[in-house]
């Protein structure tokens, strides 16, 4: 009996880690997708200031998470955000609007991408 | 090249604790299902080990729910004789009164040459001495000879029972330390240890191995001057 309490323990152990990889995912997913917004938003707006700002709150704010993303998620899914991220002040600054909406368009992709694949659906599943 | 040092060392820990929780059961013959657990498990370890890319709780996860499913599945085999026999399956007489049952031979996909060898391996190398054969559900093979076939017993031999008794040697004493539950089976206490190793000007930290029976018959074995302690 004692060894079916341990594996219970780990069971219930196991299954916090699921529950919490998927809501730090989303929680992170969020934050991302909203500064994402903001910075499109300023890019609409053509304020060069609050693109720069968005961008750097964006990079700030990745450069913090993604070292308990990769606890969770394929390294270089991570990696290939973080490059794209990198990129994102330099674009701002130069005013290099196309190139940074694309870059913004490809970690929308790449962090929904992360997000489901997170979810237990039947297709990530098979 | 320090991570895969890291990684390979947790992992080792995780897969003899999950080999631990599993139990005894894993390291003797395997039924299917532990088949499949102990080759799944060993090749999800791996995967971190390989690939830095993978973080580890993509291999440790995985293992911690094998060991969850086996120590599950394990208990719902002991206490339901049907789950028992759907997952585990049924032992095969495929010798019956010394005969060959080619039936369940053919069921069983052995032939004639798999029989022969586990008859061997059990030291029996004439057929016609086996009364009954049975495939147990880890695939080992099972015998009961005919009576002819038998070794002596003490008992038909009508060898009385030695005065000393019938009791196993115990290890009490192994790699310089006393062994407590040894010394409790034997009915023997630490104090009586201390006299033998005394007469016989020794310390436990002397001894590589010492074994005695509920009859206080010992024998010590002791540490070579190149290994002692």
């Amino acid at each position: 009996m004692k060894r079916v309490v341990i594996v219970c323990v780990l069971f219930l152990l196991i299954s916090t880690i699921c529950v919490y990889s998927i809501y730090k995912t989303s929680i992170i997913r969020n934050d991302v997708i909203a500064s994402i917004d903001a910075a499109l938003e300023a890019v609409r707006t053509e304020d060069q200031e609050s693109i720069i700002k968005h961008v750097q709150t964006l990079h700030d704010f990745w450069v913090t998470e993604e070292r308990s993303l990769v606890h969770f998620v394929r390294h270089s899914q991570v990696d290939d955000i973080s490059k794209c991220v990198e990129r994102l002040p330099g674009l701002a600054e130069y005013n290099e609007t196309a190139e940074l909406v694309a870059e913004l368009d490809s970690i929308h992709w790449q962090i929904e991408n992360i997000w489901h694949s997170e979810l237990p659906y039947w297709q990530n599943i098979l | 090249m320090s991570v895969l040092l890291l990684r390979t060392v947790i992992l080792y820990a995780v897969i003899v604790l999950s080999l631990r929780i599993m139990g005894k059961r894993q390291l003797g013959e395997l039924e299917p299902s532990e088949l499949v657990v102990t080759i799944l498990v060993s090749n999800i370890a791996t995967l971190s080990i390989e690939d830095t890319n993978i973080p580890l709780l993509g291999s440790l996860v995985p293992i911690f729910m094998l060991v969850f499913c086996e120590v599950m599945v394990s208990l719902i085999i002991l206490k339901s004789s049907r789950a028992r026999k759907i997952i585990s399956g049924n032992p095969r007489i495929v010798i019956r009164d010394g005969t060959i049952d080619q039936k369940e031979m053919t069921n069983l996909r052995w032939s004639i040459d798999d029989l022969m060898e586990q008859l061997r391996i059990s030291n029996i190398f004439d057929i016609n001495e086996v009364s009954l054969a049975i495939v147990e559900t880890s695939g080992s093979l099972s015998t009961f000879l005919k009576f002819g076939a038998r070794p002596a017993s003490a008992e038909m031999l009508s060898v009385p029972l030695p005065p000393q008794g019938d009791s196993p040697p115990m290890v009490v004493i192994t790699d310089g330390e006393v062994v407590d539950d040894s010394l409790n089976f034997c009915n023997l206490k630490k104090e009586w240890l201390e006299k033998v190793l005394c007469e016989k000007k020794l310390k436990v930290s002397d001894v590589f191995l010492m074994t005695c029976d509920r009859c206080a018959n010992y024998k010590i074995v002791q540490y070579e001057k190149e290994q002692r302690k």
